[in-house]
């Protein structure tokens, strides 16, 4: 122990009385003695002050306090009494602890003294900091004075919540029209010629308070209109559902979309539709139809090639093979029409199926949407291969949840996808910082990173998304090439909304670089659980991007003050959404 | 704001029928308003808007809405509730959404 026999070795030098060597267990006990009494004190004797000491400055004295970062200098004479052992844990550990920070500031020390005392240090200190500050904007980041210092947590909190309370308290015509029509929908024969979109919104709200049964979905559903859309048909019967589509579908039915569906969706419905040969089904959504068997779907799809564009099946747990392969051959054919959309999500789809998925590159020539998530047959090469077919019309792009993907899919869109738009890739714990720099670092003879306007990369591996890959992805998100400094107006797009919860790895910085290329377009973020964010950035963020940032996510982030949360400049402004702010007293600067 | 600078508008309904209503209130409530009254259009130019499709009882319940929603913004008193007669709910519905309001 280097340290002990170099105090032993001061003691010395000092000329006190020359004690015999001690060894190093007595050393250690006797620290952890002075601790432990130390510290009991403390706690049998709340209401005395500690008291104010130099211990630094004194040698003679422990250096030792409740933070780990004195200097365990020898007491001296005095301290002869030891003949307990007081072994803990936690002291053990303390002192090892302090031991690193001794010997971090011994370092320190030896590195000043060898430099030596120039008179200019200082003014090189003032001009290093003076550059880091010039060239990092948001370290200089001040918040608003602000005049709720003395406040209690709550109250900072509901005058928080007040401004934006102020907006909503009163509810639109619209929300009162809707739920007084839902609150007595048994009184409603039909709807009549109202819009679909108002149409959805009154089926929404009659699913939310459970009032969607067989009269209402008659209502709902009244012939000649253009858009079935339902949130939630669970507690609808096949009967009638078979009942309402036999007269919707001649009648000019356009867009089907049911999610949640159930019993109604099933063999009965799906030979219904195949049967009726209509001539005018342009999208098909249906979620969670546990009773549509794969060879139904197929012929669904068979039949509805010739005028279907738009189709999406979700959580249905018999379809496999046939469908994948009834979509690549009837939209490989001639007569089909353009596939321009197709979303699977959570089928058993194993690799068997991808492949009949994407045997006729034909089938994805004209696509623009593109969404396979949680498929488990996906496979880096499944996604090459798709990628090499589909690539130069996709314009949005979602791979979130297969967490079986790696890097070499992020070189694949990166080659093929030169119009993308919207990018997720939510969810792949495999893709590494490096790929996703890779993805966006222009290089010239490449192809160009792309232009994106939507970026998500939440709960990727923490440590995958860094400010380098924010730095080039906003860079690449306004076509600029290299780090130029030039300050012309982003006229060419920038993103407009970026998800990156979950990455450890963004800082201040990359928030400076996100403002320096986006910040006029940006208007949704999300940095939950992103623990190196602080006030500052995160004030410099909000205070840079203009009018048009509407919404920014930061759950979990326990670092986030009032600093933040109560002095950024549009604290008034009830346009800006601040959520999931941490729910503490965020006036103690205890958690860091 | 004095009585001096209140500027109306008038709102006419599908029968012809005038309503006068102040230009506060009625682009605070109504987003569509607002826009065309912001905008280069005639109706900034004239104050008068047209509205060919709305009645005049459900523009008449839609500006006491207009009203309702004025008067009790800002203040912390008790909401009462906004009372919709059954018969014109529905054409109601459709004047608010065109009106985004």
């Amino acid at each position: 122990m280097a340290r002990e026999r170099g105090n032993g070795g001061r003691r010395q030098a000092r000329g006190n009385v020359a004690e015999p060597e001690r060894s190093v267990a007595e050393h250690v006990r006797e620290r952890q003695r002075f601790v432990a009494e130390r510290e009991a004190n403390r706690l049998a004797r709340p209401e005395e002050q500690p008291q104010a000491n130099l211990d630094h400055a004194n040698r003679k004295l422990s250096g030792v306090s409740t933070t780990p970062r004195g200097m365990l200098i020898k007491k001296g004479a005095g301290s002869n009494h030891l003949s307990q052992e007081w072994c803990g844990p936690f002291s053990v550990a303390r002192q090892m602890i302090a031991k690193r920070e001794e010997a971090r500031l011994e370092r320190e020390a030896e590195l000043d003294e060898a430099q030596g005392n120039h008179p200019l240090d200082q003014v090189m200190l003032d001009l290093a900091n003076e550059q880091k500050r010039k060239a990092h904007p948001a370290l200089q980041w001040k918040s608003r004075p602000n005049l709720t210092n003395g406040d209690s947590i709550y109250a900072k909190r509901q005058k928080r919540q007040d401004v934006k309370l102020n907006e909503q308290k009163i509810p639109s015509l619209f929300q009162l029209c809707t739920r007084f029509l839902v609150d007595n929908f048994d009184c409603v024969d039909a709807l009549g010629n109202v819009d679909s979109s108002i149409r959805a919104a009154i089926a929404k709200e009659l699913v939310g308070s459970n009032k969607l049964d067989a009269q209402a979905f008659h209502a709902i559903a009244e012939v000649g209109i253009e858009a079935l859309e339902l949130v939630d048909c669970s507690s609808i019967t096949q009967e009638d559902l078979c009942d309402s589509l036999e007269k919707l579908l001649p009648s000019g039915l356009r867009f089907l979309v049911l999610d949640q569906c159930g019993r109604c969706f099933g063999p009965q419905a799906a030979n219904l539709i195949v049967k009726a040969r209509v001539k005018n089904l342009f999208a098909l959504a249906i979620g969670g139809a546990y009773v549509l068997s794969d060879a139904d779907a197929a012929s669904l799809v068979r039949t509805l090639s010739s005028t279907l564009s738009s189709i999406e099946f979700k959580a249905c747990p018999m379809l496999g093979k046939e469908t994948a392969s009834a979509i690549s051959e009837s939209y490989s054919s001639a007569t089909s029409a353009k596939l321009l959309e197709l979303t699977l999500e959570d089928l058993p789809l194993d690799a068997e199926s991808i492949a009949s998925l994407t045997a006729i590159p034909a089938a994805f020539q004209n696509i623009q949407s593109l969404g396979l998530r949680f498929v488990d047959g996906l496979t880096d090469q499944n996604v090459d291969e798709i990628l090499r077919m589909s690539g130069p019309t996709l314009e949005a792009l979602d791979l979130s949840g297969n967490h079986q993907l790696t890097d070499s899919i992020l070189s694949s869109i990166r080659q093929n996808c030169s119009g993308l738009r919207s990018l997720s890739l939510e969810g792949l714990k495999q893709l590494s910082s490096e790929g996703l720099e890779a993805l966006f670092l222009h290089v010239p003879g490449m192809a160009l990173p792309p232009m994106l306007r939507r970026l998500n990369l939440a709960n990727c591996d923490h440590e995958a998304v860094s400010d380098e890959v924010i730095q080039l992805a906003t860079q690449a998100a306004i076509r600029r090439q290299g780090d130029t400094d030039v300050h012309v107006a982003n006229m060419l797009g920038g993103l407009v909304f970026l998800n990156i919860q979950g990455s450890t790895r963004l800082t201040d910085i990359g928030l400076e670089h996100l403002v320096h290329a986006c910040g006029d377009s940006l208007v949704e973020v999300n940095f939950s659980f992103c623990t190196t964010v602080t006030d500052k950035g995160l004030g410099y963020l909000v205070d840079k991007c203009g009018n048009q940032l509407s919404k920014v996510q930061i759950w979990g982030n326990a670092q986030l003050s009032d600093e933040f949360l109560d002095g950024h400049r549009r604290v008034d402004d009830p346009n800006v959404e601040v959520v999931g702010a941490w729910i503490k007293k965020s006036t103690s600067r205890s958690v860091r | 704001m004095t009585e001096e600078n209140k500027v109306f508008v008038k709102l006419v309904s599908a029968e012809g029928q005038d309503f006068f209503v102040d230009q506060e209130v009625a682009t605070t409530a109504s987003n569509t308003i607002r826009c065309m009254l912001e905008g280069s259009f005639r109706e900034a130019q004239d104050k008068v808007i047209r509205f060919p499709d709305i009645s005049s009882y459900v523009l008449e319940r839609v500006i006491k809405y207009m009203h309702y929603k004025a008067q009790y913004s800002n203040s912390n008193s008790r909401l009462p509730q906004f009372v919709i007669e059954p018969e014109c709910a529905l054409e109601l519905l459709i004047a608010a959404k065109y009106l985004d309001c």
